[in-house]
């Protein structure tokens, strides 16, 4: 026979579930106290999150490793990492719809990976403090005066003057994995009091558009001409082919070939090279490149799928 | 795979774009309580720090006694730091001084010999010498 549970009864199993299955630690951070720490409401205004709960802020900052007896941004920096993961793919998936997959995660890591979240965390004024439980209590300071920075355990140590003790662990961690994992938390605490679409805003303003990635870098080709004829079969176009359109000092020990890659009355590409293979085989990447990073003005363009050659 | 990808050596990120961060984060005003340089600055805290603090509230500013000449000290989110002495200065000099550290980006003065500075590969693109209409190339 199912037991039917009481009000009591189910707020108590609930609590006892809860306790079981999450890692909370340390007292909650009190908004009267986090609004009156002159860090935070600048780092507030400065990002223009006015609308944002200081103690939200003031929590983000506090990495899972820190010695303050504060909850730490655990739940919110991984919470955060799904929801930069997600908007970053979504942008240049309906930007550049032509990317092979491989290729579009590896752009979306270049954005959202640690070490590039932690430069926008140096950008937004976030400043560390790895001091010591017990550094902190000889100065005389209590943990209301560690709210506001960046506070994590850093995995390096100076033991003596010259001697650094590096520990590994989940009790200690790297400036740029602490700088990286705040930046996510408070994309996550946008998210818990903007909601979804604002949020995607923040996002795309803070975090895609300041950083500017060369495209035509994250790409290298290992047979560009057979994947230009691969391509062009399957477009139903006419078969690529590469002709000279001007060249020097063929004879000299510094030549200069310009190639072009024509399908049909149609320049793909051009290229210039040493030698007239090198034009030709640049002249077929920079055709390909065309082709991959198209950039469609509607947002609805569906393509075909990767070249397989 | 035909595509690979690569690792990318330089990503810039370019603050403005998309969103400005005010790069100047902190600004420490200092003062002696009893030497005559630190005149002026007592008399603009004492009469002018509230509005100046609540003007900018996207900076944190922190006033410090300590002996010694009447210092404004700006800190900057690439880890600059830039010093003013205002010895024997009035408040209006001071704020002056005060809005120079407010509105400074933090990197060091440098010359610019080009109008126009940028990270976008030109439009335009290289010049080329045979992209020149035959007529017009240079002939030896």
């Amino acid at each position: 026979m199912r037991r039917v549970l009481g009000p009591w009864q189910f707020l108590r199993k609930q609590s006892s579930y809860l306790e079981a299955h999450t890692r909370v630690r340390g007292r909650p951070i009190q908004l009267s106290i986090a609004e009156k720490v002159p860090r935070i409401r600048a780092l507030q205004h400065r990002l223009q999150l006015n609308d944002i709960p200081a103690d939200a802020l003031a929590r983000s900052l506090i990495d899972g490793t820190s010695t303050l007896d504060y909850v730490n941004n655990t739940g919110l920096s991984r919470f955060g990492r799904t929801l930069l993961s997600f908007y970053a793919l979504r942008h240049f998936m309906i930007k550049y719809p032509r990317l092979p997959s491989h290729v579009l995660k590896h752009l979306v890591h270049q954005y959202t990976s640690m070490p590039a979240l932690a430069e926008h965390a140096k950008l937004w004024g976030i400043q560390p403090d790895n001091r010591s439980s017990l550094g902190r209590y000889l100065s005389g300071e209590e943990d209301t005066d560690g709210l506001g920075f960046l506070s994590y355990s850093d995995k390096i140590q100076e033991v003596e003057p010259g001697i650094q003790k590096i520990q590994s662990g989940s009790a200690v961690t790297s400036l740029t994995d602490a700088m990286g994992g705040c930046v996510r938390a408070i994309v996550a605490s946008v998210y818990a009091h903007r909601g979804l679409e604002l949020v995607e805003q923040f996002v795309s303003q803070y975090i895609i558009e300041p950083r500017q990635v060369d495209l035509t870098q994250i790409m290298a080709f290992s047979k560009p001409t057979r994947e230009l004829s691969v391509l062009c079969a399957r477009e139903g176009m006419e078969p690529p082919v590469s002709r000279l359109l001007a060249e020097s000092g063929r004879f000299s020990s510094q030549a200069v070939f310009v190639a072009g890659v024509f399908s049909g009355d149609m320049k793909l590409g051009e290229g210039q090279g040493t030698s007239l293979n090198e034009a030709r085989t640049r002249a077929a990447v920079n055709a390909l490149q065309g082709w991959y990073l198209f950039s469609p003005k509607v947002s609805n363009y569906v393509d075909a799928g990767e070249v397989v050659i | 795979m035909p595509v690979k990808a690569i690792p990318v050596v330089g990503s810039v990120l370019r603050n403005g774009v998309g969103a400005f961060v005010h790069p100047c984060k902190r600004i420490t005003l200092r003062f002696c309580n009893w030497g005559g340089s630190s005149k002026g600055m007592r008399e603009l805290l004492r009469t002018q720090l509230k509005d100046i603090a609540a003007k900018d509230p996207k900076i944190e500013f922190n006033v410090l006694q300590e002996s010694g000449h009447p210092v404004i000290q700006g800190e900057y989110t690439n880890g600059v730091k830039k010093t003013i002495c205002v010895r024997n200065k009035n408040p209006t000099e001071i704020l002056e001084k005060l809005t120079f550290i407010k509105d400074c980006g933090g990197t060091k003065l440098k010359k610019y010999k080009r109008a126009v500075e940028s990270t976008n590969e030109s439009v335009r693109g290289v010049w080329s010498p045979f992209h020149v209409e035959k007529e017009y190339r240079f002939k030896i």
